[in-house]
């Protein structure tokens, strides 16, 4: 019996779920519980696509995501918030509850811009990775601390490693492991910035990090 | 074989710092070094210059006469950046500024940051491309951050996060391209993500899909170029960094940028069949930069900061003049050469100036022609350089891209006018006391002590402004034309 693409339709609307949910988390563990959940419906998803389209590169990149994604990099933003101290709670620009309604009208946005484009079969799969990317964005942009716009950068990375996936299976492997590879070299030099923030300033929140401006 | 063995020479060069543990040791084993680099990047990039086909190693490399320039900027720029950095990080070590970890990791990542250069200009992969070039943020961010001052921290925070963020942007149209060649048929084991396969193949792509692709590209890797209002991180990050440093980050690594935009250019100009609709978003974001760059420059209170908006201004002017069309593209690679080489030279003057005066700020710099009277001079004729005055490269450049534009872009070619104006008054309102008033009583930092000696500084940025007047006359008598127009066939 050929595999159903049921799976994958069941995992996209999960990634959509976890994305809609992590704009709104105030608190460090959960955000990074939430990027670590979406982690693993990546690699969920890799995986069957990898049996669907009887790619076993993919199945190599679905490890490597589970390692670095899964693992690693939710590790290594909770060891580094344990050891800088860093407040539990984050802080941001906006009240949650816009915070939702922003992320909502994200969603609306991707859909909008994913029916816009030649990939008449996709859309759907389309609309979850711009929501990804968006949502990304609004974390980067309203998150007044470090690990929250840590965090967003990784949700925006996801959002554009599904649309790959998406349209661009072929992508080549090499290719694949060199932007996962450079993603763990961008964390570990975020995380080593924001021990120095924490040491210099005793806080790893924005409001200390706009003395450059020329405006 | 002679791009590999540049490759791993500049790579091996990261070790070096660690050879030895004395610091006049180091600094001269990283200029031996960086020396090889030099010699092999002129041997590797010059031949596609003057003709020779380009070179195609593996499916990895691809050096064409662009690609073969940028590996002779990123050589020569990178040596006279080594040669400056010894007097600057001697006198900074003997004032305890920084200390002998600091050297070392200041010339390791100085090596890995080249390095990445070179992989960006001569990969022939894209996806290898995109990997190079985000390395090469990778690799300068804690060089941004070197002093661990609270300003420097919170540069290299926002050159990471806005880079990044702008270079994953840029992935999107290379996933775009990569699907534009797979409905295509296009992609293939055998042609997998290399340039130099897909534009040939590029005049089946999707146009639509190759519009958005590189509407992608250019708002991504234009953010690492500088252009506005993806600028932000660029005046931090220039002002931040150690001078040779900077030097690296305006004159060659902008260029590095632009070079991957303009790769993605070349596949959507064939995919649509024209160069319409890449040269309107080009001219559009061109002016936009020139403008506001040139806003900026106006109310500076910091040198460093200047030199670096006027970075901006000048990618925004390569930019406004790449959308010209073949005349304009000719400007663009002369401007290129010349910015390239005018900016690293004033950045060299300008860590000089740093060390003497410990400000960057202008309210406490000033009569820098007498303290130091080699530096003032140097910087002078650089400010020169760079504000077109002839002799100066930049000035046939824009003087081609105005007689290029003003028939069919009359509204561009006049924004960028105005912006001249305001850039030349800026500088000269900025830079006149700043090296010609009398050095003031109390207003400096702490006293500053007149006269200096013969460096390699000085050398570096002589050189600069030896090759900055050779350029020109080679322009002017026609004699850099064959190699100018070889480059422009690859990038109009």
């Amino acid at each position: 019996m050929a595999p159903s693409l049921t799976p994958l339709l069941i995992l996209a609307a999960l990634l959509l779920g976890s994305a809609f949910l992590l704009s709104s988390r105030l608190r460090l563990r959960s955000l990074v519980g939430l990027f670590q959940f979406q982690a693993f419906l990546l690699v969920a998803y890799l995986a069957w696509s990898a049996v669907l389209l009887r790619e076993a590169p993919l199945a190599s990149i679905a490890v490597f995501v589970f390692v670095l994604k899964g693992l690693v990099m939710p590790s290594l933003l909770l060891r580094v918030a344990r050891q800088t101290g860093a407040s539990e709670r984050l802080a941001t620009y906006v009240r949650p509850a816009l915070l939702s309604f922003i992320a909502m009208a994200a969603i609306v946005a991707a859909a909008a811009a994913a029916s816009a484009l030649p990939f008449d079969d996709n859309v759907f799969f389309i609309t979850v990775s711009f929501s990804l990317i968006l949502i990304g964005f609004e974390l980067l942009i309203t998150h007044k601390n470090l690990f929250g716009q840590s965090v967003g950068f990784l949700v925006l990375e996801n959002g554009i490693f599904f649309l790959g996936l998406v349209i661009a299976r072929t992508l080549p492997v090499l290719v694949e492991f060199g932007v996962l590879f450079d993603l763990l070299a961008l964390l570990v030099l975020a995380t080593a910035l924001i021990r120095r923030v924490q040491r210099t300033h005793a806080s790893v929140a924005t409001d200390y990090l706009q003395a450059l401006n020329d405006l | 074989m002679m791009i590999t063995t540049l490759i791993l020479a500049s790579l091996l060069a990261a070790f070096v710092p660690f050879v030895s543990s004395r610091p006049e040791r180091i600094v001269r084993q990283a200029i031996v070094a960086s020396t090889i680099v030099l010699a092999l990047g002129l041997l590797a990039g010059v031949p596609p210059l003057f003709g020779s086909p380009p070179v195609a190693w593996a499916g990895l490399w691809y050096v064409d006469a662009f690609s073969g320039l940028l590996v002779v900027l990123i050589s020569v720029v990178q040596w006279t950046a080594t040669l400056t950095s010894r007097p600057f990080l001697l006198e900074e070590l003997r004032e305890e500024v920084v200390s002998l970890p600091l050297v070392r990791r200041y010339y390791a990542l100085l090596a890995l940051f080249v390095t990445a250069m070179l992989v960006t200009v001569v990969s022939d992969n894209l996806g290898f491309l995109w990997v190079a070039l985000e390395a090469t943020t990778l690799a300068t961010t804690f060089l941004v951050a070197f002093y661990a001052r609270p300003s420097s921290l919170e540069a290299a925070w926002k050159y990471l996060i806005i880079c990044s963020t702008g270079l994953a942007l840029g992935f999107v149209g290379l996933v775009l391209v990569s699907a534009a060649a797979t409905h295509a048929g296009a992609m293939s084991a055998l042609t997998g993500l290399r340039w130099s396969a897909l534009h040939v193949a590029a005049h089946d792509f999707s146009p639509s899909m190759m519009k958005i692709a590189f509407a992608f590209a250019l708002v991504g890797f234009g953010t690492k170029v500088g252009l506005v209002p993806m600028h932000t991180w660029l005046p931090d990050a220039h002002s931040s960094a150690p001078a040779p440093i900077s030097a690296l980050l305006s004159g060659v690594l902008l260029n590095a940028a632009l070079f991957t935009v303009l790769r993605y250019k070349a596949l959507t100009d064939a995919a649509l069949g024209g160069g319409a609709y890449t040269d309107g978003l080009l001219l559009a974001f061109g002016v936009l930069t020139l403008v506001v760059a040139a806003a900026f420059i106006l109310t500076q209170t910091d040198y460093k900061r200047l030199l670096a908006y006027s970075s901006a201004e000048h990618m925004g002017f390569v930019a406004l003049s790449l959308g010209l069309g073949p005349v304009g593209a000719v400007a663009a690679v002369i401007e290129l050469i010349g910015h390239a080489l005018a900016k690293s030279m004033l950045f060299f003057g300008a860590g000089n100036i740093l060390v003497r005066f410990r400000s960057t700020k202008f309210s406490r710099v000033a009569g820098v022609h007498r303290v130091l009277p080699y530096t003032g001079g140097l910087f002078f004729a650089g400010i020169l350089m760079l504000l077109a005055v002839p002799p100066s490269p930049l000035f046939m450049s824009e003087y081609l891209a105005i007689a290029a534009g003003i028939r069919a872009h009359p509204l561009a070619i006049m924004a960028a006018l105005g912006a001249f104006v305001v850039i030349l008054s800026g500088f000269i309102r900025l830079v006149t006391p700043f090296l010609f008033a009398p050095v003031p009583e109390g207003g400096a930092a702490h006293p500053v002590a007149r006269g200096e000696s013969w460096n390699l500084s000085h050398t570096a940025m002589l050189l600069h402004l030896v090759l900055l007047v050779g350029f020109f006359l080679l322009v002017l008598s026609g004699t850099a034309l064959p190699f100018i127009e070889r480059v422009t066939a690859i990038i109009s």
